[in-house]
């Protein structure tokens, strides 16, 4: 059965992001948005743009940090990266987001824990 | 916590980096599109469609530059700042009630910071001295008078207290001729113990300050100079070893330059040692101790108390009669002693300007409520847009106090102008150092906006509850809502009436005051009599006949100017002040074992150049000369006090003291006459002459006080007396020169100076509030006019006259202030107990200040209320119906 595209659940940019980070290393938006959607198949209908003001709440918080470096077609970009806090985010943001699966699974399947 | 902080903080720098995050946003849209399209590109598609895949996937860029932006900044910054630019259109849009406010709050302000400078002098400021919170005076109180300390005193603290580690004592002040090339002057001194600078703190800026030897009894001549004598003598010329200086006629070996910073607060150019025996129990000395480390007030207070008691108990020679309970000691900062006489006006003025300030708010908050009620639809058409009633709200805050701050911005304009007026016509040398320091600044800049929140809650209330749906409807009938406002407005032009009658009652009872100062019966002719001290030196001090040859020909040479009619030299002016000495009374029925009776030595023609009236027997003749027979004048109080059947005449006196053998007679009786000010009754009086008073005597005043010419002059003949006078006698001995002539009027006026003053700037400050109430009684009035233009055009059409109008409005008015007079007039009751201590003769309900402040306060709300009456005669009953 194949999958409608669908819009990012509200919530689970930022765990998409970090995710991204903490498996590609310091990325540039670019690539962080393409590492998204070819993950899901191209079924995530990303708004490419949005994700920089997420990107930059995130800096704000100080979970990641950014800073200029060279694209893999030599170009100036800024490329963003997980800090120490952002990774401890990330195991926060992992184990809310299986919890809820957990949750949403039994509730589906009908059966109490 | 601190990832909120963080984050704030980076929002704070984004504001003002709000270019930044833009420049930001594009280069990565840039960067991300170009990608994007490069991709598109590779798989085939034209430029031109590549671009619009890439512009598609990426989303809205707009948007995103808006959404990235606002996270950038601080929100609440941000809509602050629109907050305010909004505020500054809509104060572009009423210049003129703007200016108006900003006007109203900067005399408030102004006033206020100017009184409060000097409060912040008087009350707040600490002594320029070392570690002030450790300084203290220790002083005896006789009878509830506060009052100073003896020698014995000194010495007994000095020796025995073991909570203060440094203690010295200061003869009160008294001045010196000092001779330096080229002239003498009369210079302001005092006589200092040796450590008196020590407790101080303060260091000699050249040379030392006094040995123990300097300070010894019969020690040598030796003095330090201010600062400003040692420029004016010797030019700061900074060797002085050994260098010396003419004071009283008699050499003085310099010793010590004492540096300027100090000069103000010590009231003194030169200090001389005090080289006091210690045995003296006359109270004219100050007394400053420093406290040990950890010890307070109190604690130093109760081992002085005990000290004190142990002694008196121990004195052989305590007068008999004297109770326990006769002499409290008295240990304060000495912060608070020299702020003890200023303490009360200033709290009275800063009161009065305060009341100033609030009224000037009811006036702002007036004026703001009007716009805010003109703005009303443009709030509501706001709220209906989705502005929260709290956005709204804080809108009108922030109008407040942008206002506030511009008005105490010119407040401080305006305070420093007063201050500089208020120092040129203020006579007090306490007052000397105010100006606007950083706490004056600080503190006005928190009295702006303590008002703008102040008279801002108003308006931004009256936001809170605006009615959307019934403001946006309401067009013609504007009745039921705009109720409350008025009923609002009259309420503050309620408090401000109450207010306007504290101060103007409170000043009224001023007035009166003066008033009655003035009407006492001084028993003397003030008019036409100038006068002079002069400080004769020792030489004539030591040698009475020196002294009375001296006078005699000085006198001769006066008696001849043109313009004088007559001259004579008291040691002690009429209101100016009391001068005790310890007599006998020969004659009373039981022996007197001597009292203190106010006592003055003077010349033969002092009574008449005066002024004063002898009652019975006779005046002082020239023919009562040393040798002859030693007479005595007494007033009217000393023989109804002491004589039999209210004559003293014959009745014999003698000055106690075993030096002194010579008994006076009383030959005649002079009238009774303020001697000691215009508030006290007059006390018994015993006068003597130069040629007859016992030489120890005549020394001992002269230590004291010196002596005062008094010149009665014809009006107009010679207005260059004083300088003539000054010439003629300064030719027979240039080493004494006279201080200031003044005219007697001017002393008198000078004992009631600080009522005066209050009286001026009370009276000065009900003036303004008078004036912005009638203003804020005649927008409300105004305003209620507008609002029931409709009813009053009905009224008309229904055939109501002209008058019924009048009546109407100005009933409205005059009600108003009818009842803000009579709960002020009852508030005034209390206002007149913060007086009591300046009124005199004056009832704290006092019908003439009572009635007074009622009818100023009516005929100005009927003139108030005449333009707005005049409106609603002048509505066309026509037009007010049809009004939209």
């Amino acid at each position: 059965l194949p999958l409608e595209p669908r819009e990012v659940l509200p919530g689970t940019l930022d765990l998409m992001v970090l995710k991204t980070l903490d498996t590609l290393g310091a990325t540039h938006g670019y690539g962080i948005a393409q590492r998204i959607i070819q993950i899901s198949d191209g079924i995530l209908d990303l708004n490419q743009g949005s994700l920089y003001p997420a990107l930059l709440r995130m800096e704000q918080r100080g979970w990641i940090e950014s800073g200029y470096g060279m694209s893999e077609n030599n170009r100036k970009a800024r490329f963003y990266s997980l800090t120490p806090a952002g990774r401890k985010r990330l195991k926060t943001e992992i184990d809310q987001w299986l919890g809820m699966v957990a949750i949403m699974q039994r509730l589906i399947e009908g059966n109490p824990a | 916590m601190k990832q909120a902080f963080r984050q704030w903080m980076i929002r704070a720098g984004g504001l003002f980096r709000r270019g930044a995050a833009d420049q930001r946003i594009r280069e990565e849209a840039e960067f991300h599109l170009s990608m994007l399209e490069e991709q598109y590109r590779q798989k085939g598609m034209s430029p031109h469609d590549a671009r619009l895949a890439a512009k598609r996937d990426f989303g809205g860029i707009t948007q995103v530059r808006e959404q990235y932006r606002d996270q950038s900044l601080l929100p609440s910054v941000e809509s602050f700042r629109s907050d305010i630019l909004f505020a500054l259109r809509s104060f572009r849009k009423t210049p003129a009630v703007t200016l108006l406010i900003i006007g109203t709050l900067a005399l408030g302000i102004g006033a206020n910071t100017a009184i409060f400078s000097y409060l912040n002098e008087i009350l707040i400021r600490p002594l320029p001295f070392h570690d002030p919170g450790t300084l203290i005076h220790i002083g005896r109180d006789w009878r509830g008078e506060s009052g100073a300390t003896a020698p014995r005193d000194f010495f007994l603290v000095r020796d025995k207290a073991k909570t203060v580690n440094r203690v010295a004592t200061m003869f009160l002040h008294r001045g010196e001729n000092v001779e330096t090339p080229g002239m003498a002057q009369y210079i302001t001194g005092i006589k200092i113990s040796k450590d008196y600078f020590a407790v101080l703190g303060i260091q000699p800026l050249l040379g030392r300050t006094f040995t123990a030897e300097e300070d010894a009894p019969n020690g040598p001549k030796v003095v330090l100079l201010s600062h400003e004598v040692w420029l004016r003598a010797f030019q700061g010329n900074r060797d002085i070893a050994g260098t010396s200086i003419k004071i009283g006629g008699v050499q003085h070996e310099i010793i010590g330059v004492m540096p300027d910073t100090i000069e103000t607060n010590l009231r003194a150019r030169l200090w001389l040692p005090l080289q006091t025996t210690g045995m003296g129990r006359d109270t004219n000395y100050t007394t400053i101790a420093r406290l040990n480390p950890g010890v307070t007030v109190a604690q130093a207070a109760s081992e002085m108390e005990a000290l004190f008691r142990e002694q008196e108990r121990q004195d052989p020679n305590r007068p008999r009669g004297s109770r326990e309970n006769d002499t409290l000691t008295r240990v304060i900062l000495l912060h608070d002693l020299e702020a003890s006489e200023f303490r009360q006006p200033v709290l009275v003025l800063y009161a009065g300007v305060c009341v100033v300030l609030f009224v000037a708010c009811i006036n702002v908050a007036n004026l703001l409520l009007a716009r805010s009620a003109a703005r009303s639809r443009e709030i509501a058409v706001r709220s209906a847009l989705g502005a929260g009633r709290g956005r709204i709200a804080r809108q009108m805050l922030t109008e407040s106090i942008l206002l506030s701050l511009s008005g105490g911005a010119a407040g401080l304009v305006i305070g420093q102008a007063l201050v500089w007026g208020l120092q040129k016509v203020l006579p007090f040398p306490q007052f000397e150092n105010v100006a606007l320091d950083r706490t004056t600044l600080w503190f006005t800049a928190g009295v702006s906006l303590f008002v703008g929140l102040l008279f801002g809650l108003a308006p931004a209330l009256q936001a809170l509850r605006v009615e959307l749906i019934d403001t946006l409807k309401e067009s013609g009938a504007k009745s039921s809502a705009s109720r409350p406002a008025l009923r609002g407005r009259q309420a503050l032009v309620f408090c401000q009436v109450l207010l306007c009658t504290l101060l103007l009652a409170g000043s009224g009872l001023l007035v009166r005051t003066v008033l009655n100062l003035r009407a006492v019966e001084m028993g003397f002719q003030p008019d036409n009599l100038i006068t002079a001290p002069m400080t004769v030196n020792a030489d004539k001090q030591r040698d009475k006949t020196t002294m009375i040859s001296y006078y005699e020909q000085a006198l001769q040479r006066v008696r001849g100017l043109p313009g004088v009619s007559s001259v004579g030299i008291t040691t002690q002016l009429p209101v100016q002040g009391q001068f005790n000495m310890g007599l006998l009374l020969l004659d009373t029925p039981e022996p007197d074992r001597g009292r203190g009776l106010q006592y003055r030595v003077q010349t033969a023609d002092t009574f008449r150049t005066l002024g004063m009236r002898i009652v019975r027997g006779r005046d002082f003749q020239t023919s009562d000369r040393f040798g002859a027979l030693p007479v005595a004048i007494v007033n009217e109080s000393f023989a109804r006090r002491f004589g039999r059947d209210g004559d003293a005449i014959g009745n014999r006196v003698r000055m106690a003291g075993r030096d002194t053998p010579d008994i006076f007679t009383i030959v005649g009786i002079v009238n009774d006459v303020r001697e000691t000010g215009l508030r006290s009754p007059v006390p018994p009086v015993v006068y003597m002459l130069f040629d007859q008073a016992p030489q120890e005597t005549i020394r001992v005043v002269h230590q004291f006080v010196p002596a005062k010419w008094v010149v009665r002059v014809q009006a107009g003949v010679n207005p260059d007396l004083p300088g003539q006078i000054r010439r003629e006698v300064g030719a027979l001995d240039p080493s004494q020169p006279f201080q200031q002539f003044q005219t007697m009027q001017a002393i008198v006026s000078g004992t009631m100076q600080m009522e005066r003053l209050l009286m001026a700037l009370l009276g000065a400050f009900a003036l303004l509030t008078l004036i912005m109430v009638a203003s804020g009684l005649y927008g409300t009035l105004s305003y209620a006019v507008t609002q029931r233009r409709q009813e009053i055009g009905i009224r008309m059409a229904m055939g109501a006259r002209w008058q019924d109008v009048v009546l109407t409005v100005s009933m409205s008015g005059a009600s108003l202030v009818a009842a803000g007079v009579a709960v002020g007039l009852l508030a005034s009751l209390w206002t007149a107990k913060l007086l009591a201590g300046f009124l005199f003769h004056v009832p704290a309900f006092d019908p003439w200040s009572m009635s007074g402040t009622a009818a100023v306060l009516i005929l100005v709300s009927l003139i108030a209320g005449a333009g707005p009456s005049w409106n609603a005669v002048r509505t066309d009953p026509l037009r007010a119906l049809r009004v939209d």
